[in-house]
């Protein structure tokens, strides 16, 4: 993953959550974040769809517990 | 407009006015409210949304709208066949086509008569219902146009995400949530749905109860008594709204002789002259009402279609899917509620004595309408023998409804699509701007004030409109050549393209006219070439001080 996809997912990231801009968001997973619920998996989800312009299924949505497992998915996909 | 655009413009965007609204769908909506946010600021609004909890749809279609409450309808076909739901899985056995068909129906009557109601429609693939798979596709085909007929937008189907329906519940694919957004707020924004122009009626157990084919004209019922009640209640609704400003329109599949037979023995509460045609022929009905549509130069999305016969609404529906079918009642207990179906299609805030006068006026234009293969000479003498009357009127000062009126209805010869307030027209004039109407009459009678024309104190036409009724009949010719050899005549237009006003379009093809932005008018030009037209009508000036001069 180049770093301005790097840095999209990252932004993305802390938009879905409400963090701050200069937040480093490259260790949170669902279990640090409080406020990673199923709604904003969902939002996250459609965040990277939308940004991206991939598709993401309901078993690619099970591994993303993480950022880092998620830029792990992403790059899999070519991203 | 990707996540992080609407994330943007949102976070940098300081307010706006309120745009309230409901957004009524099946689905789990939540993932949307970014973006919708995102496409109101875009436009100045400030988005409050309302939506449904999950799978509350169905409910919601069943009980009254919120007060004033304007709803945007994004619907799948599942909404009209729930067996077509893909979370259901594919049902046990295979469906039973009519019952489809019936609950898809009674669901778009909900729908229709929801007054703030806006629909956009996904085209999303269904899973197989039906034994036959050519079946399924007519199936699919026919919802299509049962939907486009009570006005949706369609939106492609790649808007469907089966991936993020069967995860979570939301049916919106994610990479296009944000043109799914801009249509939402579209329609949030639009201005409500114009008022029907045409109601076209089958007779046969409509208009009367029997079929005169068989039954004659002994044997049918109309009057207030016995299985004739609800057929008299319908035409003295027809006689209402006739009076209100609906063109009333009759199709059957008859000879002309049986047809008219009814109205001819007397006794009926509608006569053959409250209909501008009545057309008998075994010809397919929509087939009937294009030749009106055509003859009347009027859109098929004016039309409304009623028939007691659902496979006649299928077809009608099917082949004219921008016309609105809808079902006359197999019994009393429908009356009411197809009274207020057919009267808020053809609901006017106000009447005028135009609109009181219309049905006499399009009869009138039939019976002047210049024969389709008439071209050059042949059509120049027809015209000349119309006697026609070109009457001018100033209306800078004084009265203007009708020409608000006529600016704020008119769809095809119009210059940019534009409606305008009475206030803004008012500011326009109190700029030092010019407001000008016209009144067209023949050998045949009046046909009303048919044109309206708003310029501003810079030359610059802002407002341009004509009656579809006189078209072919070189008026905007003549008129434009009587305002070229007015004092400051307007030196541009303010054209913009839109759906309908291809008649527009073709006017400007004239060589007086020149595209650089606005339309350009060479008045000179135009005076010289169009000497002819003048000559075709005795023109009448009515000047906004009362004065009043004439020259043919």
């Amino acid at each position: 993953m180049n770093a301005s996809t790097t840095a999209k997912l990252q932004d993305i990231f802390r938009a879905v959550f409400e963090l701050m801009p200069e937040a480093n968001v490259t260790g949170i997973s669902q279990t640090s974040q409080q406020s990673w619920d199923s709604l904003a998996h969902v939002l996250l989800v459609a965040a990277i769809e939308s940004e991206f312009g991939i598709t993401l299924d309901a078993a690619d949505q099970l591994r993303m517990p993480s950022f880092e497992a998620t830029q792990l998915l992403l790059e899999e996909k070519g991203l | 407009m990707n996540f992080l655009d609407a994330h943007k413009i949102v976070a940098g965007f300081k307010g706006g006015a309120p745009l309230r609204f409901l957004l009524a769908t099946s689905g789990t909506p939540d993932k949307l409210d970014l973006f919708l946010r995102a496409a109101a600021a875009n436009r100045g609004f400030l988005a409050h949304v309302r939506t449904l909890p999950f799978g509350t749809l169905g409910q919601t279609l069943r009980i009254a709208p919120v007060a004033d409450e304007i709803e945007v309808f994004c619907l799948f076909p599942w909404d009209f066949i729930p067996e077509a739901d893909w979370r259901s899985g594919v049902p046990s056995t295979s469906a039973d086509e009519e019952a489809l068909r019936s609950h898809a129906l009674a669901t778009a009557e909900h729908i229709a008569h929801r007054r703030l109601a806006r629909v956009l429609y996904v085209a999303a693939p269904i899973p197989p219902l039906l034994t036959n798979p050519t079946d399924g596709a007519n199936l699919e085909r026919w919802l299509g146009s049962v939907i486009q007929s009570i006005g949706a937008r369609l939106l492609p189907a790649e808007t469907f995400s089966l991936a993020s329906y069967l995860a979570n519940g939301s049916p919106f694919a994610g990479t296009l949530l944000g043109q799914l957004a801009e249509a939402v707020i579209d329609r949030a924004i639009s201005a409500p749905p114009e008022p029907k122009k045409v109601l076209v009626t089958d007779l046969d157990n409509v208009m009367w109860s029997g079929v005169i084919g068989e039954d004659g004209v002994e044997g049918i019922h109309f009057t207030p008594e016995g299985v004739g009640y609800r057929f008299f209640l319908y035409q003295t609704l027809l006689a209402k709204l006739q009076r209100e400003g609906a063109i009333l329109a009759a199709v059957s599949r008859n000879d002309e002789d049986l047809a008219l037979a009814p109205f001819r023995a007397g006794g009926m509460t509608l006569v053959e002259n409250d209909f501008v045609s009545i057309v008998a022929s075994y010809n397919a009905k929509s087939a009937q009402i294009a030749e009106i549509a055509s003859r009347l130069n009027l859109g098929l999305d004016a039309f409304v279609f009623v028939d007691d016969n659902p496979i006649e609404l299928a077809e009608v529906s099917s082949s004219l899917p921008t016309v609105r079918c809808v079902q006359f009642p197999p019994n009393d207990e429908g009356i009411p509620r197809l009274f207020a179906e057919l009267s808020e299609l053809f609901a006017r805030a106000t009447v005028t004595g135009e609109d009181r006068e219309r049905t006499a006026m399009y009869r009138r234009r039939l019976e002047g309408m210049a024969p389709s293969e008439a071209q050059g000479a042949d059509l120049t003498t027809f015209l000349q023998d119309l006697g026609m009357t070109l009457t001018l009127h100033d209306r800078t000062t004084g009265d203007r409804a009708r020409a608000v009126q006529l600016i704020n209805k008119t769809n095809q010869f119009n210059l940019n699509g534009r409606r305008v307030s009475d206030e803004e027209v008012g500011a326009v004039l109190a700029s030092g701007g010019r407001l000008y109407g016209a009144s067209l009459a023949d050998r045949s009678g009046s046909h009303g004030e048919i044109l309206a024309c708003l310029i501003d104190e810079d030359r610059v036409v802002r407002s341009l409109v004509m009656s579809c009724r006189v078209f072919q009949r070189r008026v905007e010719h003549a008129f434009f050549a009587w305002l070229a050899t007015q004092n400051s005549p307007p030196a541009a237009l303010d054209f913009a393209e839109t759906e309908r006003n291809e008649p527009m379009r073709q006017f400007f093809r004239d060589a007086a006219f020149q595209e650089n932005g606005l339309i350009s008018f060479d008045p000179a030009r135009f005076a010289e070439d169009h000497r002819d037209d003048m000559s075709l009508f005795a023109v009448h000036e009515e000047r906004s001080n009362q004065e009043s001069g004439t020259r043919d």
